[in-house]
């Protein structure tokens, strides 16, 4: 039997835009201090210079930081209660270094059911790529979250 | 942190165990920097009570950063092209967090040498917290 969804299918193909966020040694260091990071790419512009960065780079998951930034909208799903937070990609495209700004947008990629021992749960799957000042895409992240029946 | 090469992992090799925790302290300072200001279910038991979580969680994003620190191990964890990661259970504070790769694949793609792993975060009592998979460019011996 086909697993109906209903949710606002309009959404696909809109671009939900927020930014810019300017990235300092000071943030790189701060989330790499707060995640336990003792590599220096991190933290000294010198180690991270000779390593061929610009200067201090950012951890690869750094940009996960600005994605709730996006104010997105309730795709309105009739389906479930309690929403969680099931997944997450990212895709490293280019090195963010420290002088960066960065710019975000998010589309909805795609909402699908799956079903298990526990019963059904629905994934709702958002996409965000992140560009720097020169236009040039550093990532792609994809955040899941799951609702249950 | 080592540095490991390309030519240094065939299929089945791990990388870890890595032994690592979130302390309060550090889950604070991250909600700070995200954004997400404390008190939230993240850094508060009562918040977290009333958000039906139980106890302080660590935000997935910052589990994954955590992963992340597996390839420390192996040149750096800026060497990552890909961190795919399915939260499973909610990860505690201050206990402590097993985490291991598994290489599945080692190949070469134009310039790159990448190396594939699946990864896996535990608890003390092998709970399993996050697992994922991992995509990481690692330079090779030949071409130094």
């Amino acid at each position: 039997m086909e697993f109906k969804l209903e949710y606002d299918k309009s959404l696909y193909g809109k671009e939900h835009v927020a930014g810019p966020f300017p990235v300092t040694a000071d943030l790189i260091q701060g989330f790499s201090k707060a995640t336990g990071e003792s590599n220096p790419v991190y933290f000294d512009e010198n180690v991270a210079k000779k390593e061929g960065y610009g200067g201090v780079v950012a951890p690869p998951t750094f940009c996960t930081m600005f994605v709730r930034q996006v104010k997105l909208p309730d795709i309105k799903l009739k389906f479930g209660k309690n929403r969680f937070h099931a997944g997450q990609r990212v895709s490293v495209k280019a090195s963010i270094t420290a002088g960066d700004t960065l710019n975000a947008s998010s589309h909805l990629k795609e909402v699908y059911p799956k079903t298990g021992r526990s019963g059904t749960m629905v994934f709702i799957v958002w996409e965000t790529t992140f560009t720097n000042q020169n236009g040039n895409v550093v990532a792609d992240v994809q955040e899941s979250f799951a609702t249950r029946e | 942190m080592s540095q490991k090469y390309f030519e240094d992992f065939e299929l089945g090799d791990e990388i870890g165990p890595m032994v690592l925790q979130a302390t309060d302290d550090q889950v604070v300072e991250f909600c700070e920097l995200w954004g997400n200001k404390p008190p939230n279910r993240f850094t508060s038991k009562e918040i977290a009570e009333q958000t039906g979580v139980g106890e302080p969680i660590v935000p997935g994003i910052m589990s994954m950063a955590l992963i992340a620190e597996l390839f420390n191990e192996c040149g750096g964890s800026q060497n990552i092209v890909d961190l795919d990661v399915v939260f499973r259970a909610s990860v505690p504070h201050n206990a402590p967090l097993h985490v291991v790769g598994t290489i599945t694949d080692t190949r070469e793609d134009g310039d790159l040498n990448l190396i594939e792993c699946d990864i896996l975060m535990t608890g003390p009592e092998s709970q399993r917290y996050v697992i994922g998979t991992a995509i990481v460019n690692l330079p090779k011996k030949s071409d130094l």
